[in-house]
């Protein structure tokens, strides 16, 4: 596998708990990539088996054409900022900083020098004397940053590095790591459970779920073409209906009955090789869909349906509406939509783009459950469990 | 109003505690000190007026000899301690719980048996008519003229043996809240095992050693039954000249000046760890706001 970093088939358990299983994937020289994934799915895991503090059960970690598998932490070119970040408490900051330099025994004058510098980049050589617990949260996470960089490491592990900050620093955290990424050029992994960081600081992501990469790719990939149930759900809001295939009309496209919504059929893109009676999954996200009052210009790849307003929810920079068509409720969100505030009409068209419903490659009910509010129905009870 | 009533309240919430400490520390503390600085008569009965001679005599060769013992066999055993419960707190706390709790109650369960006959066993363990002494002379480990017992090594092992649990439990429950997160910090940034060890886990379980030192040399200052049963008397320390000065001398104000000797040691370290304490939380204020 080409690439600057590589995890080859990486396996592990704990005790009888599988918490990777066969991962591979591998990250581009001085690109930023982010393991993105719900918490206890292996993120923290994998990381760790790239600083040598984990050994996986098989498979190998491939750094620059080296095997670095079997290397002891304190002999792997990469470097770590802690969850936690792990600031030596009895050290102060600028000893903090000159841990690395100082282990690895360069020069007193140089070790001085370089400690200098990182402070300055950091912003912090007035707190050069105190003690982490003299700082805040955000001062923390900068010295964390500065006493791994300071080893010049050719990889960079982030884990959660924003995660135990409030939400205004961690958007201001984000552009300074991003910059400081511009700078220095090094190869990030960044670890982290909120979407919105991933897609805003990643080169390219994978999706974890459960110990397994579940899709790849650059952010807007994964957000427009999402392949998988759980990274349609896990990444934004999105509605998932449930058909079958009916008619292939050519090489791209596909028509599809679609359950609980009547006998209209939707023209569905797709790119894999179904054939007509193939249950299929499709997901739409919410704002690709379009609402308005009145009926809307028909296209040859538009798909068109009616049904009236459930709720409505202002949201300031958008408003979501829930529109029931048959037995399916829908999920709608648009901006500029006052005027159909105002009207508070009952009955709306939605209109969408074929090239805007996906078909699912990989399936699983329970992934509705991720989602904000779950779209579907519930089933209603058959007769015979019918209870008093 | 509330501030007064609170003041009150920690008043008398903290009564008890000084009374306490009123009465059975203060007070001898202060007898003894101020007992030794009277003479003493031919009997050994206190006399009024105030004198020195207590403490001169503390300055004899002889006497000198003992207190340099007394404080070199304290500070060695207590060296001991802490090197030897460092590592078994270490791995202590690597242990799963149900380990840990096991190997603690084996700590403590040998104070169940009194102090005394724990003494005594060694003494049974190592009598020159003993099993120990023969197999080590049969696998000629020692010549047949040695004696186990009667000398400042012996002193020193059982001195270390009784008072390792107070230096390992400290030392434990400091490195028990340790944060091993930090060592696997300390090998990412390059740290072999033993820097981490040394630069990371020694500092962080500090308190913990420097508590464990404390009650281990404390104690051991005031040892007077272990030199005296597996000693002999070229083993004296301070704790048996002030028995001796008591129950054979029956010079009250020389015990007294004696016993004065081994708490101004004491108050001593005790002082200098408060004082370390101090300059601790205070050394960086100074520059928080200053220059690097
Ligand atoms: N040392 C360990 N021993 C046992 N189980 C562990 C250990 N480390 C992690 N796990 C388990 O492995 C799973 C994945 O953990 P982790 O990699 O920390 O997830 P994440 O970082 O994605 O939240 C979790 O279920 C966790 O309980
Ligand atoms: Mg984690």
């Amino acid at each position: 596998m080409a690439g600057f970093l590589s995890f080859e088939n990486i396996s592990k358990k704990f005790g009888r708990q599988t918490v990777l299983s066969d991962v591979s994937f591998s990250v581009e020289k001085g690109k930023i990539f982010s393991l993105l994934g719900p918490s206890g799915c292996g993120k923290t895991t994998l990381l760790r088996i790239c600083a040598g503090l984990e050994s996986p059960d098989s498979g190998r970690v491939i750094l620059d054409g080296k095997d670095i598998t079997d290397l002891v932490p304190n002999d792997r070119p990469v470097n770590t900022v802690f969850q936690n970040y792990a600031l030596f408490p009895h050290m102060t900051i600028w000893e903090n900083i000159a841990f690395g330099p100082r282990v690895d025994k360069r020069p007193k004058q140089e070790i001085a020098s370089e400690v200098e510098k990182y402070l300055e980049m950091i912003q912090m050589t007035s707190h050069a004397y105190k003690k982490p617990a003299q700082l805040s949260g955000g001062m923390r996470q900068r010295v964390a940053l500065a006493r791994a960089l300071i080893n010049h490491p050719q990889v960079l592990l982030l884990d959660e590095p924003l995660a135990a900050l409030d939400l205004k620093l961690r958007q201001r955290m984000l552009v300074e790591l991003d910059e400081l990424h511009d700078k220095i050029g090094i190869t990030f992994v960044y670890v982290t459970h909120d979407q919105s960081e991933a897609m805003s600081i990643s080169d390219d992501v994978a999706v974890m779920n459960r110990g397994i990469i579940e899709q790849m790719g650059p952010p807007a990939e994964i957000y427009e073409a999402p392949k998988s149930s759980f990274v349609a759900a896990f990444i934004g809001d999105t509605n998932f209906f449930d058909g079958t295939v009916t008619e292939i009309t050519d090489n791209d496209y596909s028509r599809v009955q679609l359950e609980n919504m009547g006998n209209q059929q939707m023209l569905i893109f797709n790119d894999r090789r179904l054939n007509a009676g193939d249950g299929v999954h499709v997901s739409i996200r919410p704002e690709k869909i379009d609402i308005s009052a009145e009926p809307p210009a028909t296209d040859r790849k538009k798909n068109i349906l009616k049904g009236h307003v459930e709720d409505i929810i202002y949201m300031g920079n958008s408003t979501k509406f829930w529109i029931r068509v048959g037995r399916q409720l829908i999920s709608v969100q648009k901006q500029h939509s006052a005027f159909l505030l105002d009207q508070k009409p009952i009955r709306f068209w939605l209109a969408w783009h074929a090239d805007n419903g996906y078909i699912l490659d990989n399936y699983q009910d329970a992934d509705r459950s991720l989602l904000p509010i779950n779209v579907t129905e519930p089933q209603k009870p058959e007769k015979g469990h019918k209870q008093k | 109003m509330r501030k007064l009533s609170k003041a009150i309240n920690e008043m008398i919430i903290s009564t008890p505690s000084l009374l306490w400490l009123t009465v059975f520390f203060l007070i001898p503390t202060v007898s003894v000190l101020l007992i030794s600085l009277h003479p003493a008569d031919q009997y050994g009965n206190i006399m009024s007026g105030f004198t020195a001679d207590n403490f001169k005599r503390l300055m004899e060769p002889v006497y000198m000899k003992i207190i340099w013992r007394t404080l070199w066999i304290s500070a060695v055993s207590t060296l001991v301690c802490v090197v030897l419960a460092v590592p078994v707190a270490y791995y202590m706390v690597a242990c799963r719980e149900s380990v840990k709790k096991c190997l603690l109650i084996m700590i403590i369960v040998p104070f169940w048996t009194n102090f005394l006959i724990r003494v005594f066993a060694w003494k049974a363990v190592l009598n020159p008519e003993g099993p120990l002494r023969h197999w080590l002379i049969q696998l000629h480990i020692i010549s047949p003229d040695t004696l186990l017992l009667y000398n400042i090594y012996v002193v020193l092992l059982v001195i270390v043996y009784t008072y390792l649990p107070f230096a390992i439990l400290p030392i434990f429950a400091a490195a028990d809240k340790f944060d091993f997160s930090l060592m696997e910090a300390a090998y990412d940034l390059g740290a072999t095992r033993r820097k981490a060890f040394f630069k990371i886990f020694l500092p962080g379980i500090s308190s913990g050693i420097t508590a464990g030192t404390l009650m281990v040399f404390i104690p051991a200052l005031g040892s007077y039954v272990i030199p005296e049963m597996v000693g002999g008397t070229s083993c004296d320390m301070v704790g048996n000249l002030i028995a001796e000065r008591v129950l054979v001398g029956r010079n009250i104000p020389e015990a007294s000046a004696w016993a004065s000797v081994l708490l101004m040691v004491i108050i001593g370290l005790l002082g200098l760890r408060l004082t370390y304490i101090i300059i601790n939380n205070f050394r960086f204020k100074p520059w928080d706001n200053g220059k690097v």
